[in-house]
């Protein structure tokens, strides 16, 4: 179930000025299958040529065999909401975020619910790791604000939870969740894979949608 | 519209942001790492278990419910196998799947993340095929190819 | 964002009670509580409609217990 797309803006690092850009609230099929196609050859090629060039493969980006067309199937849920930000025809990021089944785990919030996002991924060319200079910034920023957006709109107080891809260094996913967008790790509820859990509370939510650096 | 205090919160989150790799999710199947996995056998042959079965279905120019009726599994489970990245597929399913199919139940389950594989030229197999296997409407060529090769290596009891 | 509607409800002192007891424990508005009842309200008729079974899983014992709803 898809609205009417919002203009939002994102920052064009080609161009160094703000640009409109679509920010989708709900996906189709067509939307998910182009992004995929476009997606997954630049991701395979860049992580095979870092792999080429010696980077340890425990550095290596681990989203490598991701595809999202195998979530098309729940893009009709009313359980599950899809997110995508488009500029100049192609998907820069996308986002499938659980509307119910998750409730907090920071102590001070524990037990309350909130919106889980089940996967979030910038295109492959917005990457540094991937793209040295990378043609849009502030997607993953936009993309979680989105899901923040939910949180509030769903009555749970911006309140978000993920379990991140590894990598704690600067540019890492672990860094970008803590550094950018405020949230607190969990070490006790890393998942079956190891990856790292965190969270937004409520106050720290208020902070990442001012924009405030701390 | 934008407002002037979007554009200004959109600078300063790409200057924080700067290019950072945003991914969250289940890391699924990685061939690359595979060159040295050990415990990440099972994640990684969890994608060439749904490839496979996909194209396994494809091949037989069925859709899902009618492979689910013919192979005697549940809808709901074929759904969850060729969909979803953190589905881990019951016993019964798979033994039902390798007697439609025709391939080695045991290698099977090793494929479905149930079991251990016993040589590391099974799981080299699995990484190929899921390297050959993009995802698909219908097949291609060397999909075919990769297919019926792997499908090979399934019945080699 | 969707547009809403209004309506008014007649609430029984018990069913007031026990929505302001899960808008207090899950920190959320009482408008908020009934908009996810009736999301998961939704999401488990359609599974009923479909022929499957609502179960409820104790995590401890592992036993499986049918949720009937008429």
């Amino acid at each position: 179930m898809s609205q009417e797309p919002i203009t939002i803006g994102l920052y064009d690092c080609l161009k160094k000025e703000v640009v409109d850009a679509l920010l989708h609230v709900g996906l189709t099929e067509e939307q998910i299958r182009s992004a995929q196609s476009d997606w997954e050859p630049v991701r395979k090629r860049a992580i095979e040529r870092l792999h080429r060039e010696g980077v340890p493969l425990d550095v290596l980006p681990k989203h490598w065999g991701w595809d999202w067309t195998r979530k098309i199937s729940r893009l009709g849920s009313k359980v599950f909401g899809f997110y995508g930000i488009e500029c100049e025809g192609k998907m820069q990021g996308m986002l499938e975020a659980a509307k119910e089944g998750y409730l907090a785990k920071l102590p001070s919030q524990k037990g309350k619910p909130l919106i889980y996002v089940r996967y979030v991924e910038t295109a492959p060319w917005n990457i540094k790791l991937l793209e040295p200079n990378p043609r849009y910034g502030g997607v993953g920023s936009k993309l979680i604000r989105a899901a923040v957006d939910l949180s509030l709109e769903e009555g749970c107080k911006g309140r978000v939870g993920l379990h991140s891809l590894p990598g704690d260094n600067k540019g890492e996913p672990e860094w970008f969740y803590r550094s950018t967008c405020k949230m607190e790790s969990i070490e006790a509820e890393r998942d079956g894979e190891g990856l790292l859990y965190f969270e937004l509370t409520p106050e720290k939510a208020t902070e990442f949608l001012s924009g405030e650096t701390s | 519209m934008r407002t002037l205090e979007e554009n200004r919160w959109i600078k300063r989150k790409a200057e924080e942001e700067d290019g950072a790799f945003v991914a969250a999710g289940h890391i699924g199947f990685s061939p690359i790492a595979t060159v040295a996995a050990t415990a990440t056998d099972v994640v990684a042959a969890r994608v060439s278990f749904a490839r496979f079965i996909q194209l396994a279905r494809l091949t037989l120019k069925l859709s899902k419910e009618q492979f689910a009726v013919k192979a005697r599994v549940p809808l709901e489970e074929l759904i969850c196998i060729e969909e979803d990245d953190a589905y881990t597929p019951t016993l019964r399913t798979v033994h039902y799947l390798a007697q439609f199919l025709k391939v080695s139940h045991p290698k099977l389950l090793t494929l479905a993340g149930l079991a251990r594989a016993k040589d590391a030229g099974f799981n080299d197999a699995a990484v190929r095929f899921a390297a050959k296997s993009e995802p698909i409407r219908k097949l291609t060529r060397e999909e075919q190819d990769a297919f019926n090769e792997f499908v090979k290596v399934l019945s080699d009891r | 964002m969707a547009d809403k509607r209004t309506m008014t409800l007649n609430l029984t002192d018990d069913e007031m009670t026990s929505l302001e007891a899960l808008s207090n424990r899950y920190d959320m508005t009482k408008t908020a509580v009934i908009r996810k009842a009736l999301r998961m309200y939704q999401v488990i008729d359609e599974r009923l409609q479909r022929g499957d079974k609502l179960f409820l899983e104790d995590e401890i014992e592992k036993k499986k217990s049918e949720l009937l709803l008429l």
